[in-house]
């Protein structure tokens, strides 16, 4: 198994920090950057959950959000405002760093003491968080 | 709530009552001795996806039996979730996904514990929803039940035949439980 170099432990972790600060300020456009385009879908699926069970009007936004980028904004504008008044904040931990392969890492953290993993791929455009990328992969 | 063919939005693969959930993990042991064909990377991916989503399912369903005891539904689902589990456990390793590092176990400490943030986002949703009645409980089950129904078609597009035998009994089940859930919110209205 290959080992993770400092310079890519140091973007990781810098992205581990940003995807929880963002999260914090309902910042979902910068996540949006941070992630593969079907973690960050799920991201919004996941978050709207409970908005979309109380709310036809949005369950029906949320669904079209995949393909219409007017409804994506709306999404991303409620769930952004609902995050940001929860202001959740967590102590962050980075733990070790697992290659998973040659273009995937996973990133083993703490949040508030529970243990947490962050999937990674490699991307044309830099290390996406990848949902999908939890599997060794040669 | 679908962003590729194969992703599952929600969570788990799903099955029935006890009968069910037997045959589903017969169908998925079935193809065992066979010679598994073979699996994109990317329906490899999807795949173990899929089996971890299984923990949020079963480990919702936990946590609201617990909360409402004189609820059956609950209890009675979450036997079938945890054999359903099981069996795209065996898929997974039928086609060699090592799925030994996820930690399914159902001692206290371990239920409602994810490490994806997503899928804790979507297990802490669900309780958090089930926890306003008994009848909203039911509906969060209702609600699981109809999206992994909606879901598990598309999961299985491109697959082969014996992940496909096995998304189809898992289907079936799923239909069995929403049956259940919306008896049991009949009852509950």
């Amino acid at each position: 198994m290959s080992a993770v170099n400092e310079q890519r432990k140091e973007t990781l972790t810098a992205s581990l920090c940003a995807y929880y600060d963002t999260l914090n300020r309902g910042d979902l456009k910068t996540i949006s950057a941070l992630m593969t385009r079907e973690s960050y879908q799920l991201t919004l699926e996941t978050l709207g959950f409970k908005r979309a069970f109380n709310d036809d009007g949005f369950k029906t936004l949320l669904k079209k959000s995949a393909e219409d980028a007017t409804a994506l904004k709306e999404v991303e504008r409620r769930l952004g405002d609902d995050l940001a008044q929860e202001a959740r904040a967590h102590r962050i931990d980075v733990i070790r760093f697992e290659s998973k392969g040659p273009d995937r890492i996973t990133l083993h953290y703490e949040e508030d003491s529970r243990p947490k993993k962050l999937y990674f791929s490699s991307s044309p455009s830099g290390w996406k968080i990848d949902y999908k990328a939890g599997r060794q992969r040669s | 709530m679908k962003t590729t063919n194969s992703r599952r939005n929600f969570i788990k693969l799903l099955g029935l009552g006890a009968v069910a959930s037997t045959s589903t993990l017969l169908a998925a042991g079935r193809g065992k001795n066979k010679q598994a064909s073979t699996l994109t990377e990317e329906q490899k991916d999807n795949l173990f996806f899929i089996f971890q989503e299984e923990k949020v399912a079963r480990d919702v369903y936990i946590t609201l039996g617990k909360l409402y005891p004189d609820e059956s539904t609950f209890a009675n689902i979450q036997l079938s979730e945890q054999e359903h589990i099981l069996s795209a456990q065996v898929l997974c390793e039928r086609y060699g996904i090592d799925t030994s590092y996820v930690n399914l176990s159902l001692e206290e400490d371990y239920v409602g514990q994810f490490e994806l943030l997503a899928m804790q986002e979507l297990y802490n949703q669900c309780i958090e929803l089930g926890q306003a009645s008994h009848l909203e409980a039911l509906k969060v089950g209702r609600l699981i039940e109809v999206t992994d129904i909606e879901d598990l078609d598309d999961a299985a597009e491109g697959m082969p035949a014996d992940v496909v035998e096995v998304f189809g009994n898992l289907k079936e089940g799923s239909l069995n439980h929403l049956d259940a859930f919306e008896k049991a919110i009949a009852r509950a209205e």
